[in-house]
């Protein structure tokens, strides 16, 4: 009796935690549903076949997302690599940390607000480009942040090390230092893959209605009280970040430390 | 190896003072000081991983001024072996040759032959998180030899390890260093270990160098403690 | 390799500190008159509607609190679930399992919430079916409410996952197991352990994570976007209503609102970062 009880919390936990993958997906193929009835009147393959056709709006979101993501994730973690290691070596090092929290730490949609003016004066609100660049402006200082903790004074020493070995720096960046970062790259990666992914309130406001990455069908079709096709662009945004969360539960939890 | 009246400053605070000193080929100079006297502060200068405010480093008869970290040849190690993870033993210890361009049958060969000196013939193939503590400071040490580098320059090397390995890897150090006729310059803060490991003492002090000409001299300075010592077990062998 | 640090530092100053610098700066013009659409001139007028006759500073207590709450109440479970289940959390598929919701969005999770306990939600149609409700009127108001159930419920689910793995993670490298039997060496039975050795622990170290998960919940958006009032409203979806709003004579107090939320932010920063140097 102790026993069930025990495990009773942990078993409703998993259950709530699962529960949006099990219902989303379901309700992706619910017709007419009016209440008070618990299951739909009718089901429906009609919302999944205009996803599948090829003009369908929800493919082209998700096509839009996964290149928009996929960029913004490429760009963040190299150049994030990069340039953490100038300001995690500096005597400037506390400064820069401080100016790469506030983009971190900030609402999104608020952080596109306060620079929706000069993305409207360059000419790259409402476009692709500019929602990618504006998703940097977070993405980037969260690798900044996220590889401070990487450029630690033992990887230093390794550099000097190797240096004093007879290694040039391009040899020892190549050899000593890509591979100890490889995994930390990669979790990286995906951090701000997801970020890019899961983002709705800056890509609307930057993107000005028109770039619909998926989060905004979600948006556009819970506005409308179509809950169907809000479940289907909603099962489409949960599935990818819950594969890669998948292939990564070995790093899965990286506190980001500052 | 020579240094002619190195002098190093951070800020307000004089870290070096007109170091000067000749250290011949083959031998190892063993610096006695505590923490904080700048001893760790030269060996970096000498590596060029500092630059000194004033002063000049000769190694092997060549002026070292402006000269790259990687091309001097001096080879500086701390008490962390610092092995690169993601390498085993044997690609550890043959990394300084690989960057030499060396020939790989010469790579395999040598390294083979470093391993069997260093009593790993069959470690060679393990990565560093498998090996002890003893082991990976070894495979460091065969790191830097194996490339018969201008200086070692060792910065309290044995200071984590437990007083036997402490004693097997000071051995080691020495038959390898004299097998290879390598140049040292090793700071510690431990007196007995400074005997055994220097053919030249020095005594270091607030960034001031002393040079003696002989082991008498350097345990008949007050500052090294080891008239302290000497007294110390004499009174404990008359009780 | 120095050119390179240059660059580097370049590179950081055009995409780190000019853009928030500059919109900051811009922002700031905007709410004293100095540049805009309708500008007169310069003006302190819109920062004294702030302090007085704006909804901001109740916004602000209203989002805080929410704030509090919701990360309080996620804690207090992530808490309890690493000092129930430690070992059992460490197989790798319940792990798994218990931090999917990390990967989901905040509209997503809005709309789970709808769909539960909205009036024409399942939660309503099962007490409908058991008899508890008449109809969908009868149901509880739990989202679209001033005490902000659903926003909370929202907050914690998606909360709740991220803290159990913090926690789980402080508790093994501060080896949570060999602190406990210290302290029942001593003296302590696993209550009082618990309660005066390993919840402390967590927290302090915790505590930088819990500070900006504070600031992420303050700043929501989606969430109380679909699942709040109009009055009152959370700070994100006020500020962003009064900027994109077609009345323009909103927009100086809305830059006004955007500029003390982001020096809001800059002082709980620095207060994060001196704790997190701290705990370093």
């Amino acid at each position: 009796m102790h026993r069930r009880k025990t495990y009773a919390s942990l078993v409703v936990s998993i259950i709530l935690a699962a529960l949006p993958y099990g219902i989303l997906p379901l309700m992706s193929f619910f017709g007419r549903w009016h209440f008070p009835a618990l299951l739909p009147e009718t089901w429906t393959f009609q919302h999944w076949g205009s996803f599948l056709h090829s003009q369908g709006a929800v493919g082209a979101s998700f096509l839009l997302s996964l290149g928009i993501a996929t960029c913004t994730a490429t760009l963040a973690s190299t150049g994030g690599l990069l340039l953490s290691r100038a300001v995690s070596y500096s005597s400037f090092r506390q400064g820069g940390l401080f100016f790469s929290l506030l983009p971190v730490t900030m609402s999104p949609v608020l952080f596109a607000t306060i620079l929706l003016f000069y993305f409207q004066v360059a000419g790259l609100a409402g476009t692709v480009a500019g929602v990618i660049l504006a998703q940097m402006l977070i993405a980037l200082p969260f690798a900044i942040i996220y590889f401070h903790s990487f450029w630690s004074v033992r990887i230093l020493r390794l550099e000097q090390l190797s240096a004093t070995l007879g290694s040039t720096p391009v040899h020892t960046y190549r050899y000593i230092i890509w591979p100890v970062a490889r995994p930390f790259l990669l979790v990286c990666f995906f951090q701000t893959f997801i970020i890019s992914w899961l983002e709705y309130g800056l890509t609307s406001v930057i993107g000005t209605g028109q770039i619909q990455t998926l989060t905004l069908k979600v948006f556009l079709y819970i506005q409308e009280s179509n809950p169907s096709m809000a479940a289907l662009s909603a099962t489409l945004l949960i599935l990818p970040p819950a594969i890669l969360l998948f292939w990564n539960r070995r790093f899965v939890f990286k506190e980001v430390s500052l | 190896m020579e240094l002619k009246h190195i002098s190093k400053s951070f800020g307000a605070q004089q870290v070096l003072t007109d170091i000067s000193l000749v250290l011949e080929e083959g031998h190892t100079l063993a610096v006695l000081g505590k923490s904080g006297c700048g001893k760790t502060t030269l060996l970096r200068i000498i590596a060029g991983l500092e630059l000194a405010d004033n002063g000049e480093i000769w190694l092997n008869g060549k002026n070292m001024s402006g000269v790259a970290v990687h091309k001097r040849n001096a080879v500086y190690l701390n008490q962390e072996p610092l092995l690169f993870p993601h390498m085993t033993a044997s690609a550890n210890i043959a990394y300084g040759l690989e960057v030499r361009g060396v020939p790989a049958s010469d790579i395999r060969r040598q390294t083979e032959q470093m391993l069997a000196e260093l009593g790993l013939e069959d470690q060679g193939h393990k990565r560093p998180h498998q090996l002890s503590g003893g082991q990976r400071q070894r495979v460091s040490f065969g790191r830097a030899m194996i490339i018969h580098p201008a200086v070692l320059l060792l910065d309290e090397p044995f200071g984590n390890l437990d007083p036997d390995t402490r004693k097997q890897m000071q051995e080691l150090f020495m038959r390898l260093s004299t097998a290879h006729r390598i140049t040292s310059l090793l700071v510690t803060h431990d007196l007995k270990e400074a005997i055994l490991t220097g053919q030249q003492t020095a005594f270091m002090e607030s960034g001031v160098l002393t040079m003696y000409p002989d082991t008498g001299a350097f345990l008949s300075d007050p500052r090294t403690g080891g008239q302290d010592e000497m007294a110390f077990w004499k009174k404990y062998n008359q009780s | 390799m120095k050119a390179g640090k240059s660059i580097a530092w370049i590179v950081f100053v055009l995409l780190v500190i000019l853009p928030v610098s500059a919109s900051l700066v811009y922002a700031f013009l905007y709410s004293v008159g100095l540049t805009g659409l309708l500008s007169d001139g310069y003006t302190i007028a819109y920062w004294q509607q702030l302090r007085t006759n704006s909804p901001f500073f109740f916004s602000l207590l209203y989002s805080m609190i929410i704030a509090v709450i919701s990360i309080g109440l996620a804690v207090c479970i992530a808490l309890w679930l690493t000092l129930r289940y430690g070992t059992t959390l460490q197989r790798r598929n319940i792990s798994f399992i218990l931090l999917l919701p990390l990967g989901i969005p905040a509209v997503v999770a809005a709309l789970m919430t709808y769909q539960l306990l909205s009036p024409s939600g399942w939660l309503s149609r099962l007490t409908y079916a058991v008899g508890l409700t008449g109809g969908p009127d009868a149901f509880p108001a739990l989202i679209n409410d001033r005490l902000a159930v659903g926003i909370i419920i929202t907050h914690i689910i998606l909360a709740v996952p991220y803290f159990t793995a913090l926690f789980r993670n402080i508790y093994r490298q501060e080896q949570g197991d060999l602190l406990l039997l210290t302290a029942r060496n001593l003296g302590a039975d696993n209550g009082q352990a618990s309660r005066t050795i390993v919840i402390p622990l967590l927290l302090r170290s915790a505590f930088p994570s819990v500070l900006m998960f504070l600031l992420f919940v303050m700043g929501s958006y989606e969430i109380p976007l679909l699942l709040g009032v109009s009055d009152p409203r959370m700070l994100s979806p006020l500020i962003a209503d009064k900027m994109f709003r077609f009345d323009l004579l909103d927009k100086p107090l809305a830059y006004a609102m955007l500029v003390s939320y982001v020096l809001l932010v800059l002082l709980l920063n620095m207060l994060l970062l001196r704790k997190n140097a701290r705990h370093a």
